[in-house]
């Protein structure tokens, strides 16, 4: 009012008083801010072209340094360490600019969408060792959401796992988006994040978050879903239409009651989400529940139940589908209805719409008529029916005709209809593929029966009978209860050996998986041990079986899991084992550790014990000395212990402190339990006068006791990482016992 | 009567003139401060995460592209196939053939190896009678249906293509438009992203498409138009996507989605009754009708708009093409406006009765009649001996520079948000064509306007006016 005063004094008797100059003062005005908004067009134009620019150089110069951090070995030569060490410390010195520390996350967090397997880890390593996560957790205590989502982004793909208990606190955070982030990211992080999430979600949960969820939970390796069927009851009805999307793409069909009455749910998603699953796991004892609910359900819901009922139904649905569609007034659901009709039995409605009724009842046509009686045309139809009918009674047609009916009986049973208590009889041709088999993630336990296995040493393989016995009523493979392998076989001599090779590689996992399978065993039986070696000693016997264990002993596992295997194995493996053996053996043994300490002592005295670090360590300054302190208590093997002693004399005191707690940490990394000052690095692991004595330890032991019935259940499949552990130590008892053949 | 009270009257016309300029001002002020807004949040609210879960994932909907054809033979080959290669597993491409005369239909059949199939088609639903269906022979074309039908104009081959599909969302777009491939994925997370809401249309930019470099019915390379009236359209544009649309999605309250690219909840669309089949303006009209009926449903729902550029289309170049495209918009707008006239102030209807309704009719509708009707005025006035000069200078001026200056914040929006013109001599053409704007394209915009009206409100039939397709430069 104020501004249209200025503007215009109003009077009705003389009209209007403008102030002109108030338009021009307008007009400056508008042309002030149109040139700012010119300048800043320029402004941001340049701008954004500098970033790309430098960007793109950025990238360029750092580029080599993250390849050489991430593809170094540790059994590098010193050249390529020293270069690892030279790249680690000018990595570091850039990170100082807080500019640079964010090129850096942005470059990581890119290439990090490109890598895979070992690579990736070493990646998501590399950005904790330079402390970029820290960075990303400052950035949750932000103000501003989108600067804590890009926090949680950061931490959730680069798979810092120390920030789970950060993030989580962001579960039900007021701002949608920040929300969302945190859900992905305590799903993403920890495996029991996905329980968590379900158990305190608040908020509802959108169609595109359910479906990140989802995709995040089948990216994650060597997860196992809990049972969703425990969210059904959740007060959330989104978190049960989560849960019943969850059972649904995880096949667990156990929550069958639950769904039952999730079909009479006041949420049509949920209903339909909830149809649809026993659609997907065949349940027909819906069927008459399906039915019942039809009339009062929408137009939607109604269209997924004729699905349903089209899959699950049989001939005597049709009179319901027929009362569908007579009393439908929708067209969809009308059409729908015949559609289904015509799934169950196909052809029973035709065409009636739109047919002219004058060729409805036309005459054939003679030159039809013809055709259909020609008896040349006959003739060469009978011929080629003959042609034909003759080739299936040739004997290859034979052959393959009957396998074919005996592998579609086989899997008729194994996915067909109500599974329950069913015996499947399944040709297994190869003793092998049936190790392979049996080795599935998903084959919780079974039963060796040692009956049967002593039998199959008389019986041949073309009758071999597996029996899996499934309790449940499901082609879920986490629902195998039991398993049982059965045979009734004559003798064969193939047979024979494929099932020793069977026998003897499944008990070499079954070992090797017992052995690691208890994470918090920090001891390894001596006992295990030795059967490792007596199988491995059957199986080296067997050439053709060593062909196929070897190549499994000797996979080249990735630079960071052999890393961590030597980790393990400094603890648990050779000294452990000597450690264990018993007293008849002691004495024996602990000549064998003096000898070797005193053969240590001696190439101690003749070998130049040169660090990596030493020379760029003489050339920083105190920092950079620190750094790479740090560096040799990750990377650092037994030359730096040397080297870390000499430091404990250093003019500095924090140089002379830092080297002591590097060296005893260091040294309890390398050796645990050994005492830094005292003890003599050991640099030859593979030292030809330990093996031997190993080796005598073992053959004794395995004469003492019998071994012949303990045989370990199959068990899953182990990760990686296990697996390289128990390779590792195969490998040991390998090498050893080459080295004693050869010695 | 004495000239005291022509000079009285006078006064109050250039009044009116002043308030209402102002009123238009201070509108596209807070426009322009609405979509900054908006599209600052968009930019962060989207620059965590990926599309990519969408394209295969167990649980993401269906949906189907319907794209209208009359007399398309020219290019619809080659715009089917760049429809057909779009990132997403659970699509299908429904080419509606209106009853072409051309070679439309043959072309698709001869191309894709279609063969009819059996379709059942609800007699009650509002669209011309389908002849046949025809879907593809090969098993890599799977996602393609071809729809043929009698001549019944754009809306109603919309609304067959929307009975014939199944899908959760229908698309209807243009066939000659070139779709970004991540086009279905913005889409479609644009539908399920929202938790407390029911989104029932999601509409997107249009860019301009003339001169850039097409290959393969892949946008290779953007560049500026080089014909004039494609620069000036590509302003125009710019402003109205990127600030206009954007504001009013920021306040939920748009009310129009291009009809080059639109797409909507198929069981809302079809419950709201599917196209208008009596106008021109089915793509605003649609919109209209569908938010009613989730009012008078009381259900919460939601219209999304996305500024990404995602559809690509070439504008006319022909002077004669143009007027009759925004002589068809104009009839378009004002039948919409007089179907829904009940909305208009009504609180009922909330800020789309209050406020995006009263938008459309003043300043959508109305600012062009006044222009022309300001201009007569000032001809007139002139003649007559009674202009005031320097009020009517200052006014012009003032106009003419706050139009400039916010169609120079357009294209900082612009540069802000996709950076796509690179150049900066094309910055510096877009930022001259600002300035010339008002004097050259603008009338002519305005004349088209005019004549649109005329001949709704005075002649009364008129249909789509002639629209030639010179299909996308492909190199």
């Amino acid at each position: 009012m104020i501004a249209l005063t200025y503007i215009a004094q109003i009077s009705l008797a003389s009209g209007p008083k403008f102030k002109i100059g108030f338009l021009w003062e307008l007009v400056l005005f508008f042309s002030f801010v149109g040139i700012i908004y010119f300048i800043l067009v320029f402004i941001l134009k340049h701008k954004l072209t500098r970033k790309e620019r430098n960007t793109i150089v950025f990238k360029k110069d750092i580029a080599p340094l993250v390849s050489t951090l991430l593809f170094h070995k540790r059994k590098a030569t010193r050249k390529e360490k020293a270069n690892f060490v030279n790249a680690k410390v000018h990595l570091q010195q850039l990170l100082k600019n807080p500019e640079n520390r964010k090129m850096v996350s942005e470059i990581l967090l890119d290439i990090q969408s490109d890598l895979a397997g070992d690579t990736k880890l070493r990646l998501f390593k590399l950005y904790q060792d330079l402390g970029l996560h820290n960075d990303a957790i400052r950035k949750l205590k932000s103000w501003r959401w989108e600067v804590v989502c890009q926090g949680i982004t950061e931490l959730t793909r680069m798979r810092v796992a120390n920030s789970y208990t950060y993030i989580r606190r962001f579960v039900n955070d007021r701002r949608s988006i920040v929300r969302k982030q945190a859900q992905l990211a305590t799903v993403a992080l920890k495996p029991e994040g996905i329980n968590y999430f379900l158990d305190t979600s608040k908020h509802k949960i959108s169609e595109w978050q359910q479906l990140k969820l989802m995709e995040t939970l089948h990216s994650l390796q060597d997860f196992t879903p809990p049972r969703f069927s425990l969210w059904l009851t959740s007060g959330n009805k989104d978190v049960v239409l989560f849960a019943v999307r969850l059972i649904k793409s995880f096949h667990q069909d156990d929550a069958m009651e639950s769904l039952l009455k999730l079909v009479k749910h006041r949420n049509d998603s949920i209903k339909i989400e909830a149809i649809d699953c026993m659609r997907e796991f065949k349940f027909v004892k819906a069927l008459p529940l399906l039915k019942a609910i039809f009339w009062n359900c929408r137009s939607e819901v109604k269209l997924t139940l004729l699905t349903a009922i089209g899959e699950l139904g049989s001939a005597a649905d049709i009179p319901f589908l027929n009362e569908v569609e007579s009393r439908a007034s929708d067209f969809v659901i009308k059409s729908k209805a015949i559609g289904t009709i015509n799934v169950l039995a196909p052809e029973s409605i035709l065409p009636c719409d739109e047919i002219n009724d004058s060729l409805e009842n036309a005459p054939v046509t003679a030159a039809a008529v013809g055709a259909e009686t020609d008896p040349a045309t006959h003739a060469e139809d009978d011929e080629a029916h003959r042609e034909f009918e003759a080739s299936l009674k040739a004997p290859e047609f034979q052959k393959f005709d009957e396998e074919a009916r005996e592998e579609e009986l086989a899997y008729d049973m194994i996915y067909g209809e109500g599974l329950k208590n069913i015996v499947v009889i399944s040709e297994v041709v190869s003793a092998q593929d049936e190790f392979f088999i049996m080795g599935e993630d998903a084959i919780d336990s079974h039963n060796h029966d040692e009956k049967s296995q002593a039998e199959t040493l008389t019986k041949t393989v073309e009758q071999i009978q597996v029996e899996y016995k499934i309790l449940d009523a499901t082609p879920d493979y986490q629902k195998i209860e039991d398993l049982e392998v059965t045979a009734e076989l004559v003798p064969d001599a193939d047979f024979e050996e494929d099932l020793l090779h069977f026998t003897a590689l499944s008990e070499i996992t079954d070992h090797a998986n017992y052995l690691y399978d208890d994470e918090d065993d920090e001891e390894i039986d001596e006992k295990e041990i030795r059967e490792l070696y007596v199988i491995y000693d059957e199986v080296s016997d067997m050439p053709d079986l060593a062909e196929l264990v070897v190549p499994f002993l000797e996979i080249e596992w990735p630079i960071a899991e052999r890393e961590h295997v030597g980790y393990h194995a400094g603890e648990g493996s050779i000294e452990f084992d000597l450690e264990l053996y018993p007293e008849t053996f002691e004495e024996k043994m602990n000549l064998r550790r003096e000898h070797l300490e005193n053969y240590e002592r001696e190439r101690e005295s003749e070998i130049s014990y040169t660090s990596a670090f030493e020379e760029l360590f003489y050339a920083s300054d105190r920092d950079g000395k620190l750094l790479l302190l740090d560096d040799m208590l990750r990377l650092g093997d037994e030359r730096d212990i040397i080297f870390l002693r000499k430091l404990r004399t250093d003019k500095s005191a924090i140089i002379r402190q830092t080297a002591e707690r590097v060296l005893n940490l260091l040294t309890e990394r390398l050796y645990p339990g050994r005492d830094p000052e005292t003890f003599r690095v050991p640099i030859f692991d593979d030292n030809p006068n330990l093996n031997p004595a190993f080796e005598i330890v073992m053959e004794e032991k395995a004469k003492e006791e019998d071994i012949s019935g303990e045989v370990g259940g199959i068990r899953p499949r182990r990760k990686p990482e296990e697996l390289s552990l128990f390779n590792d130590t195969m490998r040991r008892i390998q090498r050893s016992m080459k080295k004693s053949t050869d010695g | 009567m004495d000239s005291s009270f022509y000079n009285t009257a006078l006064e109050y016309i250039n009044l009116v003139f002043l308030l209402f300029s102002s009123g238009l001002m201070t509108l596209m002020t807070c426009m322009g401060y609405l979509s900054t807004r908006q599209t600052v949040h968009y930019r962060n609210k989207n620059s965590f995460g990926t599309l990519e879960p969408l394209i295969d994932s167990p649980i993401s909907p269906t949906i189907s592209i319907i794209a209208p054809a009359y007399n398309e033979g020219l290019t619809i080959v080659e715009n089917v196939k760049s429809l057909l290669s779009l990132n997403y597993d659970k699509y299908e491409v429904i080419v509606v053939n209106d009853g072409s005369k051309d070679n439309t239909l043959e072309q698709m059949i001869q191309t894709f190896d279609m063969v009819s199939v059996p379709f059942t088609h609800d007699p009650n639903w509002k669209s011309k009678p389908v002849r046949a269906v025809y879907r593809s022979e090969l098993e890599s074309l799977s996602k393609l249906t071809l729809v043929d039908k009698e001549n019944g104009g754009k809306s109603d081959a919309l609304n067959a293509g929307i009975s014939l599909s199944q899908s959760k969302y229908v698309g209807c777009i243009d066939v000659d438009c070139l779709l970004h491939p991540d086009s279905l994925l913005h889409v479609v997370k644009s539908f399920i992203q929202p938790s407390e809401k029911q989104v029932i249309a999601v509409g997107g930019v249009i860019r301009i498409a003339n001169s850039c470099r097409i290959e393969q019915g892949v946008l290779q390379d953007i560049r500026l138009p080089k014909n004039w009236l494609a620069k000036f359209q590509l302003l125009e544009y710019t402003r109205s996507f990127l600030i206009g649309r954007m504001a009013w999605g920021r306040i939920d309250s748009l009310l129009i989605i291009s009809g080059a690219f639109g797409f909507f909840d198929r069981e809302v669309c079809l419950a709201a009754g599917g196209y208008d089949t009596g106008t021109v303006g089915e793509d605003m009209e649609i919109v209209f009708r569908m938010r009613r009926f989730m009012h008078d449903r009381n259900k919460p729902y939601t219209v999304r708009y996305i500024p990404d550029p995602l559809c690509w289309t070439e504008v006319p170049e022909d002077l004669k093409i143009l007027v009759n495209q925004r002589d068809r918009w104009a009839r378009g707008n004002l039948e919409t406006l007089v179907t829904h006239r009940d909305m208009l102030f009504n609180p009922r209807f909330g800020r789309l009765g209050m406020l995006s309704y009263p938008y459309w009719l003043f300043y959508e509708w109305l600012t062009p009649l006044l222009e022309f009707f300001g201009f007569i005025s000032v001809i007139v006035f002139y003649f007559i001996g009674i202009l005031n000069w320097k009020f009517f200078f200052g006014l012009s001026v003032m106009i003419y520079t706050f139009a400039v200056m916010f169609s120079i914040y357009a294209v900082l929006m612009d540069v802000f948000s996709y950076n796509q013109y690179r150049k900066t001599k094309d910055i510096l053409i877009l930022i001259g064509c600002a300035m010339i704007e008002p004097f050259t394209f603008h009338p002519i915009v305005v004349w088209a306007a005019i004549r649109g009206n005329y001949k709704k409100l005075i002649k009364a039939n008129a249909g789509w006016g002639e629209q030639v397709r010179k299909g996308f430069a492909t190199t």
